[in-house]
């Protein structure tokens, strides 16, 4: 079984409360992703080319700082593309092992369970993923309501805000 | 004779009584434009020479024509019925022989049932007291008035002693041989030496006349002398023509000069328009250039996150954990590998020896069966019960013939492998950890490198707004816009084609009138050969002595002229250089070049050497023609014009700014012993207005401050419009 | 100007020195009264007094015809 392939077809979700802060910060692909070049990004005042771009800054955040909130049950959720789909691959996967690296399972045990346990597990991944992605936009909007400001004047919010430890 | 005061009553905007006390210095009226200092103007020239001064027309309207706006409309409002008088007076003092006149004029309409009825002309009375405190007797007989206005101020003096702002310019023109004639004709009477020469060459055509005729007279061949003569007629025709219009190419050569002086300035302040504007182009482009740049960098920056890895910025420990994670899992996995192998080879060990105890199927299955089922070994012939070790021995022998040697393939190890994903994983986090190592270094890196651009971007950009203003103040001084710079090189040029084809004209036609007297000369040599007999000696005398009289009336009256104009320019220069001594940045001596046509001349600036100076801006050119205008009077030989005199003018200060205006204004104090003067620039600028009520190097008069009673936005009702005055010393 | 300094002008004249009817610096020293066979001179200093004496020009020319006629 090809764990990271099942683990990439999933999508993850997030907490529909942040619907417009991510639309925010992200500008609108309309349907054609990266049909918007930079220089429309960036004159829109927008820092993220597609909306799982933040969700990854988002999840890194989290899992930074170890935050993680659990989105409560029968809360409103939306989704992503797959994340096989998520560019660039190589952050995707880092994010994919720094949840991993969070999960504590057991992966050893977790070869000898048949196929429909681990899909269980993995859907148990997903769900960490956006626990910690949660935390990280409850970061942000954090910033964003203590500092309003923040976002608004500093061209350089997002960067700064990895110094955030 | 001194001027002591002005009382205008109901004359323009100066409604009611007012009066302006004067004495012997410089004496200042203080106002804004439209203030009534002009209208002040106006009531000195009214009462002396029953006219004002039209700006938008730029000459004296008469009384006839302007009637009832000499009057006040506040005065006129304010009557119901009856006349209203509008007057205007001045009182002289003859300091020599302590007499007073007191010139007055007036000028009246009648208001009745709404109507205005205007008088056709003013009045004037003039009264004359021998003593300052005799009783003032007036003075009828209009010859006597002429004299007494004369002198007050002789008509040829006027034009330089009282004068508005706006005349300056017409007042003096260099380049117009009229005004500077009338100007050096002030110096000194340089119309006796154009008559001169007008009774020269009268007398000079006349005998040669008359020496043609004796020839003809004389002449051996009458008929061919008659023919010659007839060429010769046509000759001087022609050569008159062709100097007629050397004369005019000539005019028109000095106006190409003048205007390419002019553009020659200008073209000087385009050029370095032009420079300055090439530099200009250059920042802005660079501007461009770093703007885009710093856009770039901007735009980019965030998509560094993911480019350059920046959003994995201190997420080392999650790549630890899963490295700690995948290290157990591989060393467990391994563990298990291990375990398993070993018991697979344990039991794989048995089935060997087994094998090797005996060849398979020896003995037989049947007989090895037979042997269990009984109990009893064959072999050694002794009891083996079942489950003993004999027993069990023999069990074995048939067992092993289904025994198989397994390998870790035949066994099935796990349901999934994670082993390749997770080594993926962990190679992936690997490699990205370098990363993370770097990114501080790059984030500030490309913090400075953004800052270093946004710091050039501030002083490209402040550049260029120096030089912009450069641009403007160069622009300014010479009225021109970058369009117009163009503009003017291309003038500039055609003005050059047109100077050079006027010489080529010129020369040409010289050329044309040599050939035509060098035709006259032979001719004329042919008619004295022709003659029979002698021409009496007087004759030939005459007509050389007048032919040299006339060439001399005309270089005498040349020789003298420029020496005027260089005693004028001598005398322009004192008083020029008095008023620009405050002033560092201009100096310079005035110099009248002459122009082509020997006639004219154009003023310029130049150094010691006679190197020209400065390209003349307004500004300059208002002080020349200001400094000229003074010598004029002040270079009188044995006059004592700026003694009998007064100066009055408002004189355009503003145009060549407050340096000079108090270097002006202590000039003026000097040269002249009365002088009036309206101003602008001591009203807005107290400062200056400080610094003429206190320099002690200017001879300061009253100073006087005067406002209308009705705000400038409000002027559209002048029905209430008066001037208050103030006295400030 | 006085008539002196009007003639004194005239005489100035390079045409005096290159005619040889002056020396240089004879200009200057010439009087109005100084006695003199030049006819030029005599015609400058009758234009000179016609145009003082605010004689109409036709005068002054005749004035001088008369005066070169006259010489034998």
């Amino acid at each position: 079984m090809e764990l990271l392939k099942r683990i990439k077809d999933r999508a993850p979700e997030y907490d529909n409360q942040y619907y417009q802060m991510i639309l925010d910060f992200t500008i609108e692909q309309g349907g054609k992703a990266g049909t918007s070049t930079e220089a429309d990004r960036w004159k829109q005042g927008k820092y993220f080319s597609t909306r799982y771009e933040m969700y990854m800054y988002a999840a890194l955040l989290g899992l930074k700082k170890d935050y993680k909130i659990p989105i409560p049950y029968g809360t409103e959720k939306s989704k992503f593309i797959e994340m096989r789909a998520w560019q660039p691959a190589e952050i995707t996967d880092y994010v994919i092992m720094g949840i991993l690296s969070k999960s504590g399972f057991d992966f050893n045990e977790l070869e000898n369970i048949e196929e429909e346990k681990v899909e269980k597990k993995i859907t148990e991944l997903r769900g960490l993923l956006e626990d910690y992605a949660n935390g990280g936009f409850d970061m942000i909007r954090a910033k964003k309501e203590s500092d309003p400001s923040y976002f608004l004047q500093n061209e350089n919010c997002f960067i700064d805000l990895l110094e955030v430890r | 004779m001194i001027l002591q005061s002005i009382e205008l009553n109901n004359f323009m905007c100066y409604a009611g009584y007012n009066k302006f006390d004067f004495t012997e210095g410089i004496n200042v009226i203080i106002g804004d434009n439209g203030y009534g200092k002009s209208k002040l103007f106006d009531a000195f020239y009214w009462v002396m020479y029953d006219e004002c001064f039209d700006t938008a027309k730029k000459k004296f309207q008469k009384t006839s024509l302007l009637k009832r706006s000499i009057v006040s409309d506040k005065a006129i409002v304010e009557c119901d019925e009856g006349v209203i008088t509008s007057s205007v007076k001045l009182t002289f003092h003859n300091t020599d022989k302590d007499s007073i006149y007191i010139l007055e004029r007036r000028y009246n309409v009648r208001k009745s049932d709404d109507k205005i009825i205007e008088d056709q002309d003013s009045e004037e009375i003039i009264w004359f007291k021998e003593m300052a405190y005799l009783n003032a007797k007036e003075i009828k007989e209009s010859e006597q008035i002429e004299r007494i206005k004369k002198t007050i101020l002789p008509d040829n003096i006027k034009p330089y002693m009282w004068f508005q702002g706006e005349q300056v310019e017409s007042i003096i023109d260099f380049n117009r041989n009229d005004t500077l004639t009338q100007a050096i004709n002030i110096l000194s009477n340089i119309t006796r030496f154009d008559n001169i020469i007008t009774i020269a060459e009268g007398l000079n055509e006349t005998a040669k006349k008359e020496l043609g005729k004796r020839q003809r007279d004389q002449s051996g061949d009458k008929g061919k002398s008659e023919s010659l003569e007839l060429r010769k007629q046509y000759l001087l025709e022609r050569i008159k023509s062709l100097e007629l219009q050397e004369i005019q190419y000539k005019d028109n050569l000095a106006t190409a000069e003048e205007k390419s002086e002019m553009l020659l300035n200008k073209h000087a302040e385009a050029q370095k328009i032009r420079d300055v504007e090439a530099k200009r182009k250059n920042i802005e482009n660079n501007l461009k250039d770093i703007q885009e740049e710093y856009n770039e960098e901007q735009k980019s920056l965030h998509k560094r996150m993911f480019t350059n890895k920046w959003v994995l910025k201190g997420t080392e420990n999650l790549f630890e954990d899963y490295g700690k994670m995948y290290n157990q899992f591989e060393v467990k996995k391994m563990q298990i590998e291990a375990e398993r192998n070993a018991k697979l080879n344990t039991e794989n060990a048995l089935i060997t020896e087994l094998q090797a105890r005996l060849p398979i199927d020896v003995p037989e299955p049947i007989h090895v069966q037979h042997m269990l089922d009984n109990e009893r070994c064959l072999v050694c012939d002794r009891e083996a019960p079942a489950g003993s070790e004999a027993w069990l021995k023999m069990k074995e022998l048939i067992d092993r013939s289904m025994l198989k040697i397994r390998t870790p393939e035949d066994e099935e190890s796990s349901f999934h492998n994670f082993s390749m994903d997770l080594r993926k994983l962990y190679q992936n986090g690997l490699g990205l950890s370098h990363n993370i190592k770097s990114i501080d270094d790059d984030i500030n890196s490309t913090y400075r490198r953004i800052r270093k651009l946004d710091k050039s971007r501030k002083l490209q950009s402040e550049n260029l707004t120096k030089i912009e203003s450069e641009i403007n103040s160069i622009i300014v001084e010479a009225s021109l816009n970058v369009d117009q710079a163009r503009n003017l090189i291309n003038e500039y040029s055609a003005q050059n084609e047109l100077a050079k084809r006027t010489i080529t004209e010129v020369n040409s036609n010289a050329n044309l009138i040599g050939k035509r007297k060098e035709e006259l000369q032979k001719i004329e040599t042919e008619l004295s050969k022709l003659v029979v007999g002698e021409i009496p000696t007087y004759l030939i005398e005459k007509v050389k002595v007048l032919a040299e009289f006339s060439q001399i009336a005309e270089s005498t009256r040349k020789r003298v002229f420029r020496k005027l104009v260089q005693i004028l320019e001598e005398e322009a220069n004192k008083h020029y250089l008095e008023m620009t001594q405050g002033n560092m940045s201009s100096r310079g001596i005035i110099r009248l070049k002459e122009l082509s046509n020997g006639k004219n001349y154009m003023p310029e600036l130049v150094d010691e050497k006679g190197n020209v100076l400065l390209q003349l801006n307004t500004g300059n050119i208002i002080l020349i023609k200001l400094a000229t205008i003074m010598a004029i009077i002040s270079a009188r030989q044995g006059s004592r014009d700026t003694d009998l005199y007064t100066l009055i003018t408002d004189a355009p200060m503003s145009v060549f700014g407050e340096d000079y205006t108090i270097g002006f204004c202590k000039t003026v104090s000097k040269v002249y012993r009365q002088s009036i003067i309206m101003s602008k620039e001591f009203y807005k600028n107290t400062k200056l207005r400080e610094q003429l009520l206190t320099n002690t190097d200017i001879k300061l008069g009253k100073v006087y401050l005067i406002t209308p009673s009705i705000p400038q936005n409000e002027r559209s009702n002048r029905n209430s419009l008066s001037t208050n005055i103030e006295k400030l010393n | 100007m006085t008539k002196e300094d009007i003639l004194r002008a005239y005489l100035e004249d390079d045409l005096f020195i290159q005619n040889n009817y002056l020396k240089k610096g004879e200009a200057q020293k010439h009087k109005w009264a100084t006695d003199t066979n030049s006819n030029l001179i005599k015609v400058i200093k009758t234009a000179i007094d016609g145009g003082i004496m605010n004689e109409s020009t036709n005068i002054t020319e005749r004035k001088i015809n008369i005066l070169l006629n006259n010489q034998s």
